[in-house]
């Protein structure tokens, strides 16, 4: 045999070398940690220890133990009013930045401008909520002013209702980008297609341009469904009693409980439930996929 | 015939000041199949979009079978439009997109079902009634954006460049099946394109436009024999344009000298004065070269030139003289016999070449020659 190697062979080995650095970092960084999670949720627990084991416990007790099924429960609950919220204010939004803002440097600046939040910090974010919501905040401030209360209102902050509403303006523009990309991809032909054989604008929309959005309008609630699920900071800045959300139970396992092993096993149920989502979002985008080609 | 259609002095500007259709009148009479043409920015597709409800005039009023309808919304006008790229509704299948506005407009389902039936087996695509568009051939996908323009028998048919989309070949089978089909229909067409030769095929009535203007408008044969501009004669088919100096003007018989050329025009319906400029324009086809000796037709025009170079096209061959101008002068010479070809003249041998005067096109207004210039 030739000790000369292929130009395919050669071709092979320097695509591994290129690849090595990134694999062992996913392989380090991600694909470990997910493997070492799965293998504790797993083991049991003996205060302030946790002893390698294979047993179902952990599971159980998430699903008999109200404390912690009622907050799974709850997370799923307001991640769903947090993704309604965020459609109901971004799709006229963006419907409105891309069939009626006519000039397209205006439209783009629109856009940047409901983007741009994304570069500053969530804390940040959420914590400004703390002060518009709060009873010396901007909103009571404004009541009083206009002389609608008298003394500051309470049940602004501190509830599931502000966490809602924190939420769904940071998770805004994960809802807006993928609608204003599906948008802006629907031919105006099509729309005037409609028209023109005698349908006027509001069935066109019902007919034409709401379905042929319902890729977008997958992709974003996607977004902010998982996001708001997993979310760990709203409960803590603006939420109140009843308000904790399962990101908040696997931190206290892992923190102050000291009980690893159940943290694990929530946060593979977790895993497991945004991979459902993802799949069953995705199954409905290929269906709803069309060639506008 | 009655009219169908009246455009009445329409005006419209878009923001940044460009006016794209400048004072626009014309009568369309039913059963007409007219076609605007001209370069793009011509004005000719927003003439279109106005007369479908796309867009709104600035001013000026458009009349469809004695209702002014200049204010209407697309939906409420009995005309329908295909458009450039057929939009096709996506997420429909081929029946439903027939049917659609039927089925919206309020028909019930045994009237839509039927009328769309009919509407497939006339494109042949009864195999294809509940395929998506994406799986039709572009062919395909145009005989069904005809189809749904048509079922709901509307008053004109408007085509935005309807052949742009297609290949060639297709073209020229689908200018002949759309031909035959107003033939069949009498419908009114209304057709916008930017293809010389799609519109002398199918066209009764051709419309010139430049910058927003109507430039002449007639049937295909006026527009090619007896161009109103350089501008119309250049841009339907080709031609050889050239400045002349008038030296003798008797009867329906102008003499003008072109360099070393003197050349007659006969029956241009001009009088211009001896000593002005004109233009002088004379079709390539129209020009032969005198070989082995022959003589000129008594009264023809004799232009000797200096053989160039040729261009074989199959049927024809596309030959460049030089007459002296800065431009070369080029003559469409068939290759009507085997020996043709082989018979061509060798490069810079002088010809005689002749045309009859009644094929020399005169322009008086040197002005609007510049306009050629552009193209």
């Amino acid at each position: 045999m030739s000790s000369q190697r292929s130009y395919a062979q050669r071709r092979r080995m320097g695509a591994i070398a290129l690849l090595s650095g990134p694999m062992a970092w996913w392989g380090v960084v991600l694909l470990t940690p997910y493997v070492i999670m799965f293998m504790i949720s797993f083991y049991s627990r003996q205060f302030p220890l946790h002893i390698p084991d294979f047993q179902f416990g952990n599971y159980g007790i998430l699903f008999t133990d109200p404390q912690y099924y009622i907050v799974l429960l709850r997370s799923l609950k307001i991640a769903a009013f947090v993704s309604i919220l965020a459609f109901l204010i971004s799709y006229p939004l963006t419907y409105y930045l891309v069939f009626k803002v006519k000039s397209s440097r205006v439209r783009l600046m629109l856009y940047v401008a409901t983007i741009i939040p994304l570069w500053v910090s969530y804390l940040l974010r959420a914590y400004t909520w703390k002060t518009i919501l709060g009873s010396e905040g901007i909103l009571n401030s404004l009541l009083m002013w206009i002389g609608i209360t008298d003394e500051p209102v309470t049940f602004f902050l501190y509830n599931q209702t502000a966490m809602v509403i924190t939420m769904a303006y940071i998770f805004t523009p994960f809802m807006v980008m993928p609608l204003f990309a599906t948008l802006e991809k629907i031919p105006r032909s099509l729309i005037e297609g409609s028209k023109d054989l005698g349908v006027g604008p509001y069935r066109t929309f019902l007919k034409i341009t709401l379905p042929l959005s319902v890729p977008g309008i997958l992709a974003g609630f996607t977004f902010t469904f998982c996001l708001a699920a997993g979310d760990f900071i709203s409960p803590i800045l603006v939420g109140g009693p009843y308000s904790n959300m399962i990101a908040n139970v696997v931190a206290t396992q892992f923190g102050m409980a000291m009980n690893w092993p159940l943290g694990s096993a929530i946060a593979v149920v977790i895993l497991i439930i945004v991979v459902a989502i993802l799949t069953i979002s995705d199954r409905f985008e290929r269906v709803g996929r069309l060639n506008l080609g | 015939m009655g009219n169908i259609i009246e455009l009445q002095g329409l005006n419209k500007s878009f923001p940044g000041g460009v006016k794209a259709v400048d004072d626009v009148s014309l009568t369309i009479k039913e059963g007409e199949f007219l076609t605007m043409l001209g370069p793009s920015g011509c004005g000719k597709t927003t003439t279109l979009r106005i007369i479908g409800g796309f867009e709104f005039p600035d001013s000026g009023r458009v009349i469809l079978d004695g209702d002014d309808i200049t204010d209407q919304p697309p939906y409420r006008r009995p005309l329908n439009m295909m458009f450039q790229d057929f939009a096709l509704f996506p997420h429909m299948t081929v029946e439903q997109n027939i049917g659609y506005g039927l089925k919206l407009g309020g028909s019930n389902r045994a009237e839509v079902s039927e009328a769309v039936a009919t509407s497939l087996k006339t494109i042949e695509l009864v195999d294809k009634a509940n395929n998506r568009p994406h799986e039709l051939s572009i062919g395909q996908r145009q005989r069904v954006a005809l189809a749904r323009a048509l079922v709901r028998r509307p008053k004109v048919l408007l085509l935005d460049e309807p052949m742009s989309a297609l290949d060639a070949k297709l073209r020229e089978t689908m200018q002949v099946e759309l031909k035959h089909l107003h033939k069949k229909l009498g419908l009114t067409f209304i057709m916008v394109t930017h293809d010389q030769t799609e519109s002398l095929v199918m066209s009764d009535r051709i419309m010139v436009m430049d910058r927003g203007r109507i430039v002449q408008v007639g049937s295909p044969t006026e527009l090619y024999d007896q161009p109103s501009t350089p501008y119309v004669a250049n841009f339907l088919g080709t031609s050889n344009m050239m400045l002349a100096k008038v030296s003798e003007v008797s009867g329906d018989t102008v003499v003008a000298q072109s360099g070393s050329n003197s050349i007659r025009a006969k029956g241009s319906g001009k009088n211009p004065s001896v000593g002005g400029q004109v233009m002088l324009s004379i079709r390539p086809e129209k020009i032969r070269m005198l070989t082995g000796g022959a003589a000129a037709p008594d009264g023809f025009n004799v232009i000797s030139g200096t053989f160039r170079e040729h261009f074989f096209h199959g049927g024809s061959a596309q030959i460049a003289f030089d007459i002296g101008g800065d431009k070369p002068f080029v003559v469409h010479h068939q290759l009507d016999s085997a020996a043709a070809q082989s018979q061509l003249p060798a490069p810079g041998s002088e010809v005689q070449l002749t045309v009859d005067p009644a094929s020399v096109t005169l322009f008086e207004n040197v002005e609007a020659c510049e306009a050629e210039d552009r193209l």
